[in-house]
């Protein structure tokens, strides 16, 4: 029989006569609170009818020992038989056995603005993380539109947004259910002292907790760096399990607020540690694996299309230098490929060299091909700019369409291509015009990768 | 519009006020009042240490010792003046009621 059992806080911190209700149906199934952080922690016992009220303590500490106001409005309540089952910065949470307990509150207007200023730096907090929730997602927007392959296929900057919108949407609900209950509860307060439930709407919390959870499980099932995120993650609970122990243990055997905060840091750092180290040793870097996990197949030796092999012998690759980027999300696969000439490097001056430079972006949901390749020919040229090309020699690739810019870089002229191709789209950048066999080589190397 | 603070009092004010004629524990406040008032009127704890709070700064009341966490507190002369205003507010209105009650009566007799 399970003697402990955990459940993460879905209710907004002030949202009190939700947590009231919730515990004490918790006690009539047999588990009852005994202590919070970001988990609610019951122990097991005889199931039976218990009252609960969350009372607020404004300047109550969340590491810093109970003061002695602190202890002294605890045994008023215990007086009244309200014993302190848990608790967490201005929240108490009080128990009573009794059958008909006086309320812990028993005048509106104190308990309002008890709340109010009890939850004001929880709502704070939500607010600031809610905004930048939204900055998050207006940001995402903006990048959809400069960048669109960019933006979808980074499967971090999805999970990031995803995320960002979920507490941007908490942040929102708060405000809003917050202001809506103040408001009315004040007025009911003034008018005849009569009290006003809170209404957090928990449905939504926890519609938004499952979500932000399932998008971590996707995340970390669809990238690589997301079996990170969901490590640092389960790290994240097992930290905050520990310090909800240690934390209430250690403020209510009087340890100072510095001493509580140097042990729950130091645990922190040592969880964090293993984690990083145990991922970094049991994922250790295999090209052929890692590039075939981000969607594109080649034997991740050399780059799949290099200048070596479009412009042939007389190119000894001297004074070059390559930069990759690939990513890949649920959507679609991502792949830069630069090649370009350095006079730093080379040590000799005067001439431009040889430039190459593709971007192919691998569709995986069909229904945004239209998306990708007008977002590829926005943020790779303007509209007009573009002009069909249909001299190119792409034998049986499944080539759509290719179209054709050209722009100037560093005073070198620089041709630029978009092929659609059936499953994706490619972008190259060459400072020379490819000729038939450059134009096949292409299409096959970049077609089949 | 906001009641301005302590210009008429809650009832959990009145009694509590009442009770700190005699010097008296906070934590004996809630028991005190259920006592005197039998039963009828309750204070939460809660309520109760956040209006002992909020007397002690309006010098309302004043702590007169402390013995480990239990302080006992009595009340001052703006305690007592603010009471007395409470009390005559409620004997003004019991008076308007026992009159306009008379006068009804009357009417009904007269007719």
């Amino acid at each position: 029989m399970r003697r402990g059992k955990l459940e993460l806080v879905w209710s907004y911190y002030y949202d009190h006569t939700t947590m009231e209700r919730h515990f004490e149906k918790m006690a009539g199934k047999g588990w009852a609170l005994d202590r919070m952080g970001i988990f609610w922690h019951y122990h097991r016992i005889e199931p039976k009818p218990l009252h609960y009220a969350v009372g607020y303590f404004p300047g109550g500490g969340v590491y810093a020992p109970p003061t002695g106001e602190e202890l002294t409005f605890e045994e008023y309540c215990e007086m009244a038989g309200w014993e302190l089952a848990a608790e967490h910065g201005a929240m108490k949470i009080f128990c009573n056995e009794r059958e008909n307990p006086v309320p812990l509150e028993t005048q509106a207007d104190l308990q309002v603005e008890n709340i109010r200023r009890g939850s004001r730096r929880f709502r704070i907090a939500d607010g600031v993380l809610g905004g930048i929730g939204w900055l998050i997602v207006i940001y995402f927007m903006l990048s959809l539109y400069f960048d669109g392959v960019r933006t979808l296929s980074g499967g971090t900057g999805l999970f990031l947004v995803f995320i960002g919108l979920m507490l941007g949407i908490y942040g929102l609900v708060e405000l809003i259910t917050y202001q809506c209950w103040y408001r009315k509860a004040k007025a009911n307060a003034q008018r005849d002292q009569s009290f006003t439930p809170t209404k957090g709407y928990p449905v939504i919390v926890k519609i938004i907790l499952l979500s932000a959870i399932a998008s971590l499980i996707i995340y970390a099932f669809t990238a690589i760096e997301g079996r990170l995120a969901l490590a640092v993650m389960a790290g994240y609970f097992i930290v905050y399990y520990l310090q909800d122990i240690i934390r209430n243990r250690m403020r209510s055997k009087g340890a100072k607020a510095a001493a509580n905060v140097g042990v729950n840091f130091a645990i922190a750092f040592l969880i964090f540690f293993v984690i990083f180290n145990g991922y970094y040793y049991f994922n250790s870097f295999e090209a052929e694996g890692y590039y075939g996990e981000k969607g594109f197949h080649w034997d991740g030796q050399e780059n799949p299309l290099t200048l070596q092999e479009l412009a042939g012998p007389e190119f000894d690759g001297k004074g070059y230098i390559d930069t990759q980027n690939i990513q890949s999300s649920v959507f679609l696969s991502r792949m830069e490929i630069e090649q370009f000439y350095n006079e730093t490097l080379s040590g000799a001056k005067g001439e431009p060299g040889y430039y190459l430079e593709y971007v192919v972006a691998k569709v995986k949901l069909n229904p945004l091909y239209g998306f990708i390749r007008s977002s590829m020919e926005r943020t790779y040229g303007s509209g007009e700019n573009w002009k069909p090309v249909d001299s190119w020699e792409t034998g049986e690739r499944g080539v759509r369409q290719i179209r054709q810019t050209e722009f100037d870089r560093k005073g070198q002229k620089i041709y630029r291509y978009l092929i659609c191709m059936k499953d994706r789209i490619v972008k190259i950048d060459l400072s020379f015009a490819p000729d038939k066999v450059q134009q096949e080589k292409i299409v096959e190397t970049l077609g089949k990768i | 519009m906001a009641r301005a603070k302590f210009q008429t009092l809650t009832e959990q004010m009145f009694y509590i006020l009442l009770c700190l004629r005699q010097e008296c524990c906070g934590m004996d406040i809630m028991e005190k009042v259920r006592v005197m008032t039998e039963g009828r009127v309750n204070i939460g704890p809660g309520t109760l240490y956040n209006l002992l709070d909020q007397f002690s700064q309006a010098e309302m009341i004043v702590e007169t010792k402390v013995e480990g966490r239990r302080k006992s507190y009595i009340l001052t002369e703006t305690g007592t003046e603010a009471l007395r205003a409470e009390y005559e507010r409620i004997c003004g209105q019991a008076a308007d009621y026992r009159r306009y009650m008379e006068v009804q009566e009357n009417e009904k007799g007269e007719a």
